[in-house]
């Protein structure tokens, strides 16, 4: 009888201290079935309309968060790329100080539409980034060109010089400006080509070849290939394949391809003697209508 | 009987009476082992589920690189291995064709040049096995990767800048295996392509140099015409070049220089020439100019061809000197 009795004790003993184990090791598989449902349930579409009513407007809240967010950021994008736009400025405006002459009466305009060019490429590229980052889907074509902001700023300062210069300071600038885009492709193209020369042992004659296609089939945006220099040996421009490729020997070709070749984009630097040492004066106000 | 019964009876009993009390305790030791065994149960199945995902985060937090990665890095720009293998020996096959168009080099000549050319590569692709080892070894483990990155990247370098430069035994080759004559036609081979690399350092330079002291173009025509056959080349070229160029300028005499700039301009000149001034030092360590003669400053390849226990560093160093 009290043997029974052990036993049975031993036995309640043994299921009292086997049971929450027991429930223990249940717990996974039941918070695995609940989040199973859970899931489901997430996953089915809200069935009451006021559920879903109030879904949408938090995601219109959401969104004009966002949307308030991006605004805000981009009035900061649009403050840097003007710092970094304005060296640009600084270098057209050196450049038509020392050729054109001009008269104290014609600065303050040409600096003034100098500055809201300027703006109008910080505000270009800003709007730019924004679109980008509210995810606005834009046509390839645009994407593909984005604003170049140094091509912005001549053109803005080609039409006030073209209003503004006598006809004779006007022939001085165009004579001197083409000049110097000639200059400045003579040294991209040389820049390049003399780091092919260095990494592919390229004979004079494929030298010459090699530059005279590049020339014919010149791109503006190709002056940013300048800047080369200041990434060191690593890396090359993309240079148009049918350029070089047809001029290289087999070998030179293998290497040619495997150079890695990168986009230098949109370029910053330009001149760093700031114009504003009061020679370039004040452009006057709109009411008094009188010239400085 | 009794007494033995009784003995053993009482013997027994007392000995039953104990069994049962042992019995009684066993179980209820049992019981309260089990007990606290329950209650220490829910913990140490938490324990383990909590030690398990932080041992395993210890390791490697989900950090894994694939080796491809490896040879992306060291062959940048080719892609694999085997494709960086055949570029190396592409850039190889265009420094051979031009030694034997320029020098018509002999059968043992090429031999020798081809076989110092093996050298470099077997050389440079068993430091590449080397690390790709260790690299294999840590590619889980973030922080044994940062350490091996360290040993990756001056592959990556060496690859960029070429195998068979002037340290290489190639390199070296080249200069005991020509004849005088080949050496000269060479030589002047190589010579026309520094000027020409300079040409084109003067140029980007001067381009930079126009954003602030905007020149005429017969100023800058003048200025590029001084430097290109007043100034001499850099011995070696890289990203320094421009300041190379401002250097060179600042070395001319102001007699020479001053006249080609009006006043405003001069004055404007005057902070590219004193960077170019001021880069003098990071200009020898690069290995472009020659330390001042009288100063004891060993170039950077000197010391690396040293750390290296090349004996003939000294000679390697005369001999570039001498070019």
């Amino acid at each position: 009888m009290k043997t029974t009795l052990h036993i049975t004790a031993g036995f309640a003993g043994l299921a009292v201290c086997l049971v929450p184990i027991l429930v223990r090791a249940e717990e996974p598989k039941a918070a695995v079935e609940n989040a199973a449902v859970k899931k489901e349930a997430e996953a089915k579409p809200a069935q009451a309309e006021p559920k879903a009513v109030k879904k949408e407007e938090a995601k219109e809240a959401d969104e004009n968060a966002r949307d308030a967010q991006v605004n805000v950021q981009m009035k900061q994008w649009e403050a840097q790329f003007i710092q970094q736009y304005r060296p640009l400025l600084i270098t057209e405006l050196n450049f038509i100080r020392q050729i054109c002459d001009l008269a104290p009466e014609q600065r303050p305009k040409i600096k003034a539409a100098g500055e809201a060019s300027v703006k109008d490429a910080a505000l270009k590229m800003a709007e730019l980034q924004g679109g980008r980052v509210r995810g606005v889907r834009i046509a390839k074509v645009v994407q593909n060109e984005q604003p170049d902001p140094r091509r912005m700023i001549r053109e803005a300062l080609a039409k006030v010089l073209q209003e503004t210069l006598t006809p004779d300071q006007m022939a001085k600038y165009t004579g001197e400006a083409t000049q110097r885009t000639v200059r400045r492709k003579r040294a991209a193209i040389r820049c390049v080509v003399a780091r092919l020369d260095a990494t592919l042992c390229l004979a004079p004659e494929q030298r010459d070849k090699i530059a005279a296609s590049i020339t014919v089939g010149w791109q503006d945006k190709w002056e940013l290939w300048l800047m080369l220099s200041s990434y060191g040996d690593q890396y090359f421009p993309v240079v148009p394949d049918q350029l070089v490729a047809s001029h290289l020997n087999v070998d030179q070709k293998s290497v040619w391809s495997g150079l890695q070749k990168v986009d230098f984009g949109v370029s910053s630097g330009g001149g760093n003697a700031d114009p504003d040492d009061g020679w370039w004066g004040q452009e006057p106000t709109k009411s008094d209508g009188t010239i400085q | 009987m009794n007494t033995g019964q009784g003995n053993l009876g009482r013997g027994m009993k007392p000995m039953r009476k104990t069994s049962m009390k042992q019995t009684t305790r066993m179980w209820l030791g049992l019981f309260v082992v089990l007990i606290i065994l329950s209650r220490l149960a829910p913990f140490a199945v938490a324990d383990e589920e909590d030690d398990a995902p932080a041992e395993a985060a210890q390791v490697n937090q989900g950090f894994f690189v694939q080796e491809e990665n490896f040879d992306q890095w060291v062959f940048q720009g080719s892609g694999n291995a085997a494709a960086g293998r055949t570029r190396i020996k592409s850039s190889l096959q265009v420094k051979l064709a031009e030694l034997q168009r320029v020098c018509n080099l002999t059968d043992a000549q090429s031999r020798k040049l081809s076989l110092a050319a093996q050298g470099d590569l077997k050389r440079f692709f068993d430091e590449v096995e080397v690390v790709r080892q260790k690299f294999l070894k840590v590619r889980n483990d973030q922080n044994a990767f940062n350490n091996i990155w360290q040993e990756i990247h001056p592959l990556q370098q060496q690859q960029q800048a070429g195998l068979f430069g002037d340290t290489s035994l190639f390199g070296k080759t080249i200069r005991k295996t020509l004849t005088e004559e080949q050496r000269a036609k060479y030589q002047s081979v190589l010579e026309d392509r520094r000027r020409f690399r300079y040409r084109a350092a003067i140029d980007v330079s001067l381009h930079t140099l126009t954003n602030t002291v905007a020149l005429r173009n017969e100023q800058h025509e003048a200025v590029f015409k001084l430097l290109a056959e007043d100034t001499q080349p850099p011995q070696i070229f890289g990203q320094y070049d421009q300041y190379f160029v401002f250097y060179s300028l600042a070395k001319l005499p102001n007699a020479k220089l001053k006249p080609l700039f009006d006043d405003r301009q001069w004055k404007l000149l005057q902070q590219h020439l004193q960077q170019g001034r001021g880069m003098e030092s990071t200009l020898i360590q690069q290995g472009m100019i020659d330390p001042p003669k009288g100063r004891i400053l060993k170039s950077v390849r000197t010391l690396l061809l040293e750390a290296d226990g090349h004996s003939e560093a000294p000679a390697a160093a005369k001999a570039d000197a001498a070019q």
